[in-house]
């Protein structure tokens, strides 16, 4: 084995070697010089860096002067180019590349690059970059692969190999198509159809199966990193299924691509969004995050904004962007300048960038459930009900607005309180940025009145912010405050209050005055306080309301308290000020009303809340005026609050009730824009806090320019989502089509199919890529078209038998001159087993499950305080359902998946590992949910292969291998039955053990033993290699 | 196997070459490439084929790692000058121009203002006495008894830095890369890359203990093959997996493996060529073995108790980490290549003393001490430390000033590491840091020279194992540390 195995390592496939070729035939920039340069020559003499003032990278460059004042490139004259000159050059100081590089070029690169020249050194952008040609296949075929493989087959004097049999084509399909194998039934079916186009047929009833979706979702949850958990610190659980179950059904209802991608990178920015849509902007929330206390939100903006950027790229672009976080790319043609203008379309993301450990973190939608939906619509009823009842009763009291009393009324001071336990009800509450808002009671940190306290802690710049409060007028005299609470050893540098009138230009900053740079120092936008207040205990902060600019009758309408760094607590927030009855909203409904003039009233029943909203002025009917009066003393007049205690108590309870449904209710998590953008720059050395040059969103200057919409406006999300799509943009459909040939045939036209910039490998077949791409694009982006023509082509058809030769020739199988052969993926493997057994649950969608796993996988990577560090095993037919839905811990993920390349989903992958481990052979020997579907599957020979062991044997082969044994595997196989059949009748003990693996029940009346010695065999085709490949 | 059934000259040289099958074990040292083929289309490039590239002086690693970051300064590298200005701040003492922002340069920051990894200013005394031990008159900390008594087996090189302040340090040592950088292979993997089987019942490198979830993969691009197998100290399970749900016997095991290796044989001839498939079958082949051998491996029963003993396996703070050296021996005298083992869960690692430095280390040492010492011992009695190489090491130091009141923040500056075994120079001191031990001044060291100084005893040229399109930095590939070569 060993030498067999070493003289494959060591020979080279022939095709590869044809670099130097007769002088007449074109010399290609892309295929013969490129490669050459870059790997040689762009380290020093490309984009970001260019000694002696020369770029080899472009054409504009090299053709001109260098710092020498010699033209590097003179098309037509070799031996006038300094290039050539200096390559062959053997003086130290002036040959090409510097010994000093350990960099040297082969005498045939220095042919070509010579010949090169002579033929005028026509040069091309990176193949990648150069529009999409379509052009006539090479010759005729039906189908057009076909024509461009087997043109390039016959250069190579090889042809195709024979096609496969019915039931290998069969078993191939099914799995390519829904990574299942087929069912008995399905083999019988087909095998039996004599007709000319039963193997289309067939591809039509798997392309209408629902398990197509599954299968078809699975590679493009590689592709945007979903998991189930947040990653970083906690690694929590995070809500964000119904987007996996929406590309599962993107798939299915065979959604144009173009539409599909659209809907993720925009869904939210299109005219009339619908749920769907918002679900799928959930692709930029699949983003690894961290709650982790500590963490400086600023630097999470822009590493979740670079994440995206560089998820964005990798995955419609196929480029790999992560250099020019910090630099100018020195092979690819992304600078610093575009890859931050791309950067720019994400980093106004309106989610917080901590994700505060939370399942559903906002921008969230919550889902359309039947069920939810019912309860929610019957809680909404009862509280009309009880709200009309209120008014009712409310319209029964004996009330006088001290308005209209003649005397005028005492005014006394008193306190308006903003926040105690909660905010004032109407207004909007966010953090700014930070963790979203957390209100802790006494056992989670400090609380000074009622039962919670406001709690933040961040090691920067950070703000709890309460906007569009009721207006309240500022008095004579008034005085505004907050309690605070800095804990020791963990002090903010400086704390602020600021408030809003007509703009947020109020400020008063206690500690450092300096650190936050809002607002004119020295004015009353940003008033100094003196130092911190004293740590570990509640102190009372006052300002003179008119110490910050607020004059006795401004109007304010919000509040924020901000901290920079540590660990601070804020409890009752408000104002205190002379209250003349007749002029305080609590006490005067002709007050109050004025004040609600011009705002929303969702409390109030729709007629009301458009009286309340246009105001008294125009509302003179009586009765108009009386419900709006009753509605007033149901709820706010503090005169009558006692009166109508027992009434809110009630209603207080049923609103609980709703928003605990709503909150349960599943949801997840989506894509929305702050609704003012974050300025944007070029980041100095990928450095969060080290903001250079402003950029505005854009693409890459390589590209065909964006089209806005809108010219006048900032480019947005949906001219980057349509820009993708667009016919003039030279790559998506590229990388699409290769990701998809991938898929089919195991490797790509483009082997990186995460990188088409230079970096990465050239396509294979060129011309095929681009007609595939053009044709993909004008179909309509039809998915199942492409992959039913892929399906359909000879090469797909073909045996996978391999000659020494051949393999030789070829070992990775480009050339297509066999059928492909490939290890199933982690999933199938796992899918196939239930599936066979008949154990498999078919039911789709829903939360991550959690089937039978070893034990301490999780555990020991688990922080305390995780809600994912312990697992739990799920029972009943969760256990069996499709791997599509089992639960994904970032940190910790399935083992029996992981062992099998399951990727970490922290990043994108593009490609798979197909690794060949003992670990597997013992997992699919031992794991006991394989030894359960065994023992299922055991039970079906038994029960459904009558009652002779060959026939039981033979439908095992036809089970899982879709096949019939041959003799002389049947000959081995019933032999190893007989010895299990003899041990396990000997022994009912063992075989009592063999039978109890696992939850599932035995079916009645089955003999153990027989059972056992059946489980034996099934567990043993179960593990061959040809069950785990598609062959 | 059986043979009467094939028929064919392909068949025939197919089964042949399918290694040793189910029947027995095979041991013996058949130097060997892992089976995994890697088509390429770099015309100079071959995988390794597991011959050493130069004549190895010791043939398998034990790789000691203890998790949070061990005190240089209360194990091996004793400052007086800590005791003699205690309390005062670093600003204070002559030793002020440490704390020179361009000597401070080398932290490359992932967490920026975190709670820890910061400068600490006031002085914190030693917590622990000095003795010169062994022949060689080495300091060893009065917490290490019992590795004391070893000192002339070790080499330790006091002049270690590394760039990252947090725990990606633990990475960092493993790679040689900062987290930021992205993912490496790690030591083991490319000593398990570039070097072939001794045993090919047992998998060729092995972890145990505790790896936190960022360092939990070894192989990065030289692929998942390359990542350690983790085996746990239990009889029983030693692997997920690693056993069925239910007794078995040994015959129904071997019957189901061989079944599966005879038909798996079969379909062989249609794909005679076919590296997938004949790896497939060797993986098989391993398993069976694994799963036969681990067991036995991990079962001391047959040890003695004295053997027992000189690891501290019969005292409980000892227990833990006896076990894992005892079964490291038993792991490389049966020619495991790598044995990794990570001390201390929780956290970011046992050992990341931030507060009660005393209580924490004289408890984390009287853990691995005996085992440790014992481990050199037993081995060498044994006549296999001289091809057996030990690491201790962790992913820094921690700080000459206090934490809180009675702690050490991680310090990269500056930290120690301990060697000892084939081909090193017992009774060794190399490198030092200044007086307060905060910069490593002398002969300095990045992580990746001690990577260097392994792979040299392995007989291994690192940039001989570079694979193309994944060029390598000086930096990647470290400096042999000759000072400390026998």
């Amino acid at each position: 084995m060993k030498r067999l195995l070493l003289s494959v390592l060591i020979l080279i496939p022939v095709f590869w070697v044809h670099a130097v070729e007769p002088s007449n035939v074109p010399v290609s920039f892309n295929k013969d010089i490129r490669p050459i340069l870059s790997e040689n020559c762009f380290s020093c003499h490309g984009q970001g860096k260019t000694k002696g003032e020369l770029r080899l990278d472009a054409s504009e460059h090299f053709l001109k002067a260098g710092a020498s004042g010699e033209k590097a490139v003179v098309p037509n004259q070799p031996s006038a180019s300094e290039l050539v000159k200096r390559i062959l050059s053997t003086e130290k100081g002036k040959v090409m590349p510097p010994p000093s590089t350990k960099k040297t070029l082969t005498a045939a690169q220095k042919e070509i690059l010579g010949k090169w020249i002579a033929q005028g050194a026509p040069y091309e952008k990176h193949w990648s970059f150069e529009p999409i040609k379509a052009q006539a296949p090479p010759e005729k075929k039906p189908n057009p692969i076909d024509a461009y493989l087997i043109s390039r087959l016959k250069k190579e004097g090889l042809n195709y190999a024979p096609k496969a049999d019915p039931s290998t084509l069969l078993r191939r399909v099914s799995l390519t198509l829904t990574g299942l194998t087929p069912s008995v039934q399905e083999m019988e079916t087909f095998l039996a159809d004599k007709s000319p186009d039963a193997y289309e047929k067939m591809i039509d009833r798997y392309l209408a199966s629902p398990k197509y979706g599954e299968e078809m979702a699975r590679h493009w949850l590689d592709i945007v990193r979903y998991a189930d958990t947040h990653g970083l610190h906690l690694d929590n659980e995070r809500q964000m299924w119904a987007y996996r179950d929406w590309v599962i059904s993107a798939f299915n209802k065979n959604q144009p691509f173009d539409r599909f991608m659209v809907e993720q990178v925009a869904g939210d920015l299109l005219p009339n969004a619908t749920l769907d849509q918002l679900i799928a902007t959930g692709f930029n929330r699949c983003n690894v995050s961290t709650g982790e206390g500590g963490s400086i939100s600023e630097e999470w903006v822009f590493r979740n904004a670079v994440d995206r950027t560089s998820n964005f790229m990798e995955a419609f672009l196929g480029l790999t962007g992560g250099c020019a976080v910090c630099h100018d790319h020195k092979f690819d043609p992304i600078t610093a300048k575009d890859y931050y203008s791309l950067y720019a379309f994400f980093h106004s993301a309106a989610d917080s960038p901590l994700d505060g450990n939370q399942l559903l973190l906002a921008p969230s939608v919550k889902l359309d459930l039947p069920e939810t939906k019912k309860k929610i619509a019957e809680l909404e009823v009862e509280v009309s009900t009880l709200r009309r009842k209120m008014e009712e009763e409310a319209a029964k009291l004996a009330y006088e607005d001290p308005a209209l009393k003649p005397a005028k009324s005492e005014i006394k001071v008193a306190e308006d309180i903003w926040f105690e336990d909660e905010f004032p009800k109407g207004s909007k509450v966010f953090a700014s940025p930070g963790v979203p808002l957390e209100l802790v009671d006494a056992k989670k940190g400090k609380v000074f009145s009622g039962t919670k306290a406001i709690r933040r802690s961040d090691a920067g710049l950070a703000q709890d912010v309460c906007e569009n409060m009721s207006p309240i007028t500022i008095q004579e005299g008034s005085v505004l405050f907050a309690h605070v609470f800095l804990q020791d050893g963990r002090l903010p540098k400086s704390i602020m209050l600021q408030y809003h009138s007509t703009g947020w230009l109020h400020r008063a900053v206690w500690g450092d005055y300096n650190i936050i740079p809002w607002g004119a120092a020295n004015t009353t936008e940003r008033v100094n306080m003196g130092p911190l207040p004293s740590a570990g205990k509640w102190i009372r902060l006052e300002v003179p309301a008119e110490k910050i600019g607020l004059k006795p009758g401004t109007i304010v309408n919000g509040f924020a308290v901000t901290q920079f760094g540590g660990i601070v607590f804020w409890d009752k927030i408000g104002m205190t000020g002379k209250k003349d009855p007749a002029t305080d909203p609590a006490q005067s409904f002709a007050a109050w009303w004025q004040q609600q003039t011009g705002r929303d009233q969702p409390e109030a029943a729709s007629d009301v809340a458009i009286l309340i909203k246009q105001g008294p002025a125009k509302t003179t009917d009586k009765d108009q005026v009386n419900k709006v009066k009753a509605f007033y003393l149901a709820n706010y007049c503090s005169a009558t609050k006692v009166q109508m205690k027992p009434l809110l108590t009630k209603l207080d309870e049923l609103s609980k009730k709703k928003t605990a449904l709503e909150q349960s209710a599943p949801g997840t998590a989506i894509f929305r824009e702050l609704p003012k953008p974050r300025d944007s720059f070029v980041m100095v050395r990928g450095m969060y806090n080290k903001p250079g040059e402003k950029v505005e969103p854009n693409t890459p200057a390589i590209f065909p320019p964006l089209k806005k919409a809108d010219p006048k406006k900032r480019a947005d999300r949906l001219d980057l989502a349509n820009w993708l799509v667009s016919p003039e943009q030279p790559l998506t459909s590229r990388v699409m089509v290769n990701r998809f040939w991938q898929q089919v045939f195991g490797t790509g036209i483009v082997k990186s199919s995460g990188d088409l910039g230079t970096q990465g490998e050239l396509p294979f077949h060129p011309e095929l890529l681009d007609w595939l791409a053009s044709d993909f694009r004008s179909s309509g982006w039809d998915v199942k078209k492409l992959i039913k023509l892929l399906l359909t082509s000879e090469a797909f058809q073909q045996v996978s038998t391999v000659s020494p030769e051949l393999l030789r020739k070829d070992p990775e199988n480009r050339l297509l001159a066999r059928g492909p052969r490939i290890r199933l993926d982690a999933e199938q493997i796992r899918d196939n087993i239930l599936f066979t057994s008949g154990l498999i649950s078919f039911d789709m969608g829903g939360r991550g499950t959690m089937p039978y796993q070893p034990p301490n996988i999780w555990e020991p990577v688990g922080f305390t305080g995780s809600n994912t560090r312990n697992y739990k095993q799920d029972t009943g037919t969760n256990l069996y359902r499709r791997s599509i839905y089992v639960f994904i811990k970032r940190t910790a993920p399935a083992p029996f998946m992981a062992n099998f390349d399951l990727p970490n989903r922290e990043a994108l992958c593009a490609k798979r590992e197909r690794s060949n481990t003992p670990l597997q052979a013992l997992q699919l020997m031992n794991d006991v949910q394989h030894f359960e579907a065994a023992r299922k599957l055991g039970e079906r020979l038994i029960t459904e292969g009558g009652n002779d062991a060959g026939k039981r044997i033979e439908l095992a082969y036809k089970i899982i291998l879709s096949r019939f044994p041959a003799p002389e595997e049947k000959a081995i196989v019933m032999e190893g039955l007989e010895k299990h059949i003899a041990r396990y009748k000997a022994d009912p003990k063992a075989s009592a053990l063999v039978v109890k693996v696992g939850e599932s029940k035995i079916k009645e009346g089955i003999n153990e033993s027989e059972l056992a010695a059946y489980t034996l065999l099934a567990n043993t085709i179960l593990n061959l290699d040809e069950t785990v490949n598609r062959n | 196997m059986n043979h009467q059934r094939c028929s064919g000259n392909h068949r025939r040289a197919f089964l042949a070459d399918m290694g040793m099958g189910f029947t027995g074990l095979a041991l013996g040292s058949m130097l060997q490439s892992d089976g995994i083929t890697r088509a390429d289309s770099s015309l100079s490039w071959a995988p390794p084929n597991g011959k050493p590239h130069s004549n190895p002086k010791a043939k398998s690693v034990i790789w000691l790692f203890m998790n949070g970051g061990v005190s240089h300064l209360e194990t091996f590298d004793p400052k007086p000058e800590l005791d003699k200005y205690a309390g005062k701040s670093i600003s204070e003492t002559p030793y002020k121009s440490t704390q020179d922002p361009e000597k401070l340069k080398l932290a490359r920051v992932t967490v920026v203002n975190d709670a820890n990894g910061q400068q600490r200013n006031k002085l914190f005394p030693t917590q622990v006495g000095f003795k010169k031990r062994g022949q060689c008159g080495m300091d060893v900390s009065d917490w290490l008894p019992y590795l004391g008594n070893c000192a002339d087996d070790m080499a330790i090189v006091r002049s270690m830095y590394t760039t990252d302040d947090n725990h990606g340090a633990q990475t960092q040592f493993h790679s040689g890369r900062h987290m930021l950088d992205g993912e490496f292979p790690t030591l083991g993997a490319w000593v398990h890359y570039g070097l072939g089987s001794l045993n090919d019942n047992l998998p060729q490198f092995i972890s145990m203990g505790n790896r936190e979830y960022w360092n939990k993969k070894d192989g990065h691009y030289l692929g998942p093959m390359h990542d350690a197998v983790p085996v746990r100290v239990a009889p029983g399970s030693p692997l997920d997996f690693g056993s069925p749900e239910r007794p078995v016997t040994p015959d129904e095991q071997k019957l189901g493996f061989e079944l599966v290796g005879k038909l798996n044989s079969i379909r062989g001839v249609e794909y005679p060529n076919d590296p997938a498939l004949a790896a497939r079958i060797k993986s098989y082949e391993l398993a069976f073995r694994m799963q036969r051998s681990l067991p036995e491996v991990m079962d001391f029963s047959k040890e003695t108790e004295e053997t027992k003993k000189i690891y501290g396996i019969d005292k409980p703070a000892s227990r833990d980490f006896g076990n894992q050296m005892l079964a490291a021996r038993r792991l490389v005298e049966r020619g495991v290549r790598f044995v990794q083992i990570q001390h201390g869960a929780g956290g970011a690692g046992a050992w990341d003393a931030h507060g009660g430095l005393k209580n924490n280390h004289s408890a984390n040492c009287a853990k691995v001490d005996q085992p440790i010492a014992g481990l050199i011992q037993d081995l060498k009695r044994r006549g296999l430390l001289d091809q057996t190489l030990i690491v201790f090491a962790s992913e820094f130091g921690r700080t000459p000033g206090t934490q809180g009141s009675d702690g050490r923040d991680h310090h990269i500056y500056g930290f120690s590491v301990m060697m000892a075994g084939g081909g090193i120079k017992g009774g060794t001191v190399h490198g030092t840091t200044d007086e307060i031990g905060f910069h490593a001044v002398e002969n300095r060291h990045y992580v990746t020279d001690i990577h260097a100084t392994i792979m040299h005893l392995m007989g291994l040229d690192s940039r001989r194992l570079e694979i193309p399109g994944r060029k390598r930095l000086d930096i990647d590939h470290g400096r042999v540390i000759p000072q400390i070569l026998a």
